[in-house]
């Protein structure tokens, strides 16, 4: 088996709870940024400002922010966050590369 | 030595029989426990599959969830926007929303009473999440549930009940389908629906339940500015003006959109018309100005050709007693004859402003009597005399000469009841006669009459004369004539009742009012840190707050262009600092139970209502909006400085489009989210 179930449950977590982080803090904090290491997160947003600790070793965390089209829609802007885990099979010598795509809207929390 | 076994060939024989099987159950074992394993791994990896999928399906649901609420916020906005531009509401919705409203609003504009529902035909968050291989689509549905009607009917008099104030229960629904899995999430909160409209109040320019300690005639008025002791709180109630404008077809809708006056107490109130030292800006208006002449019927000493009676309507100061020398033609000082009223009710010769007043309220002013010869500038006054001073040789002023007194006495053939009928005197008349004198009359018309009065009106009038609003007493106000009783009933454009059978005098808004906040502080610091500011640092009301304690406003206070509402205070209210509405936005201050004190001199955009105490305003100020209080405390003012208040029509509840337009959307701060 290539793929360890463990490390992907593993890898969902670390990316919901990054998403979940994000939709916690003032949308004013929120800015575009490009694809960016979890510990090249700029301040406002930065592991510490989320409540997270570092990965684990064996996996990696990215994260993209882009400011998206309201199509229509005000109370805006809104972003889509989008973060990326990479992590290899931690019992196999020669495992490819894996990784998991997870993303979500961020907007406004009222009412 | 041989072999330690003692039968070579049975012996090999009964070995090998004893591997093969151990070999195979071994290996059976072994197979087993690797498909176990490999089955526990592979259900373990199906598992990690799932959680996966769950997880993106739950992103979709709350991506489509932050979609949701976004659009239901825009939605809420656009529906507590009093913009006329939005109306009517379901069409002039943005396309984004419009679905929204069209579902949740009926014709009117108003949220369905029932309740309603729909599903969101939103593609924004199903476009966003088309790329993802397995993604099924986002549901989203909003749900809007009748939870309780705010007030019960009741037959009880007094205010009559808004069925359409009524609390909801909102949930957003957004449905995540991902692979295998489908994940709810469902936001619900509560809404109230109220008008933020000062019920019945709002219609009242100036409502007071009692006269002020001391009276009202407290201003020791003058012909000369400097010499006025005081300042009168000049109210404007909507429109101007100008005497003798009013056309027939003008009046009732008029007077009916104006704000009115309720002035209550037992004591009657009477008015002393305010000279306000000739300042434009102090004096009253709508009285006659103009010297009135009439013939002398023939056969009196006086009756010469030439020789008129003359009459002139006047306002009070204090030189026509004061002055020596002059002619004395009032009674003997006293409150009633020199001070006149702090209350201007119908604005000023500036800015006159019919209106409508309720209670025993009367006018008093001057009429000045005498005779007029042709050869002369000024007449001759016939002076105020008491019956033992008309029959002594020892008149006042200039009719002080005997010569002059005996031809006047000779003139009414010594009769002090044929003199009293011509002499001045200070005259009393129904408040709303005031109303007579900005009616558009021509010359033929007018100038026969020198005191107007509602039973001597030109016919073009007589369709105009009755409130199609307010009855009182079971008849409808009359606006030239005094309205007081116990039992009123006020109706709105539309003729809806909202007050019916109940005494104004008696009106309480504790309790009504707080069952309608949405909003409530525990204390003043709470509100401050709480209440919701745009990015302009402009309050944003929203709807009907209630703070309990002492409220202080001690830093000037902008209200958004869409942030309007009412504030109830449970204690005494300071307000130290101006406050501005953006647009026209209406916003109400009440105590309940206590007093307001306003203790600046800048602008006050607001309703001031403490119905259960005082309101103590400044010698210098304007508030735009009304004020409202059990008593009024007006602090000695100057001439040089202004105490208006102009009432705002966008506080009249008895106008159906205006109070349409204040109904708000109050969503509760508490909200409730679950995932299943």
């Amino acid at each position: 088996m290539m793929i360890n179930a463990r490390e992907l449950s593993k890898a969902v977590n670390f990316a919901s709870s990054m998403i979940a982080s994000l939709r916690k803090i003032e949308a004013k904090k929120i800015r575009p940024i490009p694809k960016t290491a979890e510990g090249d997160l700029p301040g406002s947003i930065s592991l510490e400002a989320l409540g997270l600790t570092k990965m684990v070793d064996g996996f990696q965390r990215y994260l993209t922010i882009n400011e998206i089209d309201n199509a229509g829609l005000e109370g805006g802007p809104f972003y889509e966050a989008s973060v990326e885990i990479r992590w290899k099979n931690s019992k196999q010598v020669s495992s490819p590369e894996f990784n998991l795509s997870v993303k979500g809207l961020l907007g406004e929390k009222k009412p | 030595m041989s072999s330690v076994f003692p039968s070579c060939g049975r012996s090999s024989s009964a070995k090998s029989g004893f591997l093969l099987p151990s070999i195979l159950v071994l290996l059976t074992i072994l197979f087993l426990m690797a498909m176990t394993r490999s089955f526990f791994s592979r259900q373990r990896l199906n598992m990690a599959g799932h959680l996966r999928d769950y997880e993106l399906a739950y992103q979709m649901a709350a991506s489509g969830m932050t979609v949701g609420v976004a659009l239901f916020n825009q939605a809420m906005d656009f529906l507590n926007n009093s913009n006329p531009a939005t109306f009517p509401k379901r069409d002039k919705a943005p396309p984004a929303i419009k679905q929204i409203i069209q579902a949740l609003l009926d014709e009117q504009g108003l949220p369905y009473p029932q309740g309603a529902s729909l599903i969101v035909d939103q593609n924004f968050v199903n476009e966003y999440f088309k790329e993802a291989p397995e993604a099924r689509g986002v549901q989203l549905t909003m749900e809007m549930r009748h939870k309780e009607s705010l007030f019960q009917a009741v037959a009880d008099p007094g205010f009559q009940i808004d069925e359409r104030e009524i609390s909801y229960d909102f949930f957003i629904n957004t449905v995540g389908n991902y692979g295998a899995s489908s994940v709810r999430v469902t936001t619900f909160f509560e809404g109230r629906f109220v008008n933020i409209l000062p019920p019945v109040l709002g219609k009242f320019s100036l409502f007071l339940l009692e006269q002020p300690a001391g009276g009202v005639n407290l201003l020791i008025d003058s012909k000369t500015k400097t010499l006025i002791n005081n300042a009168p709180l000049t109210v404007t109630s909507g429109e101007r003006a100008a005497p003798y404008t009013l056309a027939p077809s003008q009046v009732t809708p008029l007077l009916d959109k104006q704000g009115w006056i309720f002035l209550g107490g037992l004591s009657p109130w009477k008015l002393g018309m305010s000279q306000g030292g000739d300042l434009p800006e102090l004096s009253e208006c709508f009285l006659q100005s103009a010297l009135f002449l009439y013939q002398m019927p023939a056969g009196q000493v006086l009756s010469k050709s030439g020789v008129s009676y003359c009459s002139q309507q006047g306002r009070l100061f204090k030189e026509l007693i004061e002055d020596p020398g002059k002619v004395m033609i009032l009674k003997e000082p006293s409150v009633e004859t020199t001070q006149t009223s702090l209350l201007h009710l119908f604005g000023s010769t500036k800015n006159p402003s019919p209106t409508l007043v309720f209670g025993n309220v009367k006018r008093r002013w001057m009429m000045t009597q005498g005779l007029k010869r042709d050869v002369d500038a000024d007449p001759i006054i016939f002076p105020y005399l008491d019956q033992g001073t008309f029959a002594s040789s020892k008149w006042p002023g200039d009719e002080g000469i005997p010569a002059v007194s005996q031809t006047i006495k000779q003139h009414f053939n010594n009769s002090y009841e044929a003199y009293s009928k011509r002499m001045s005197d200070i005259w009393e008349e129904d408040i709303n006669s005031s109303n007579l004198y900005a009616l558009k009359m021509d010359k033929t018309e007018a100038s026969p009459i020198l005191v107007l009065s509602a039973d001597n009106l030109p016919s073009s009038f007589s369709g105009c004369r009755l409130s199609q609003r307010m009855q009182v007493n079971n008849s409808p106000a009359n606006f030239f004539k005094m309205n007081s009783g116990s039992v009123y009933e006020l109706k709105n454009s539309y003729g809806k009742l909202l007050f019916s059978g109940g005494d104004l005098a008696r009106i309480d808004y504790r309790g009504f009012l707080e069952k309608k906040a949405g909003y409530k502080f525990e204390n003043e610091q709470e509100f401050w840190e709480k209440i919701p500011r745009d990015a302009g640092n402009k309050i944003h009301l929203g709807g009907i707050i209630l703070i309990k304690g002492n409220l202080t406003i001690p830093k000037s206070v902008v209200i958004s262009a869409t942030g309007g509402g009412m504030l109830l205070c449970t204690e005494n209210i300071r307000i130290k600092a101006p406050v501005q509405c953006s647009g026209d936005q209406p916003l109400t201050i009440i105590s309940l139970s206590k007093e307001i004190w306003v203790e600046t001199t800048g602008q006050i955009d607001a309703a001031l209502i403490a119905i259960s105490g005082q309101i103590h305003l400044p010698k210098d100020g304007v508030i735009n909006g009304l004020v409202a209080a059990k008593s009024l405390d007006l602090p000695v003012g100057s001439w040089n400085l202004k105490r208006e208040i102009n009432y705002q029509t966008r506080f009249d509840p008895t106008d159906a489009e205006n109070y349409l337009k204040n109904y708000r959307m109050m969503i509760s701060g508490k909200r409730y989210s679950f995932v299943h």
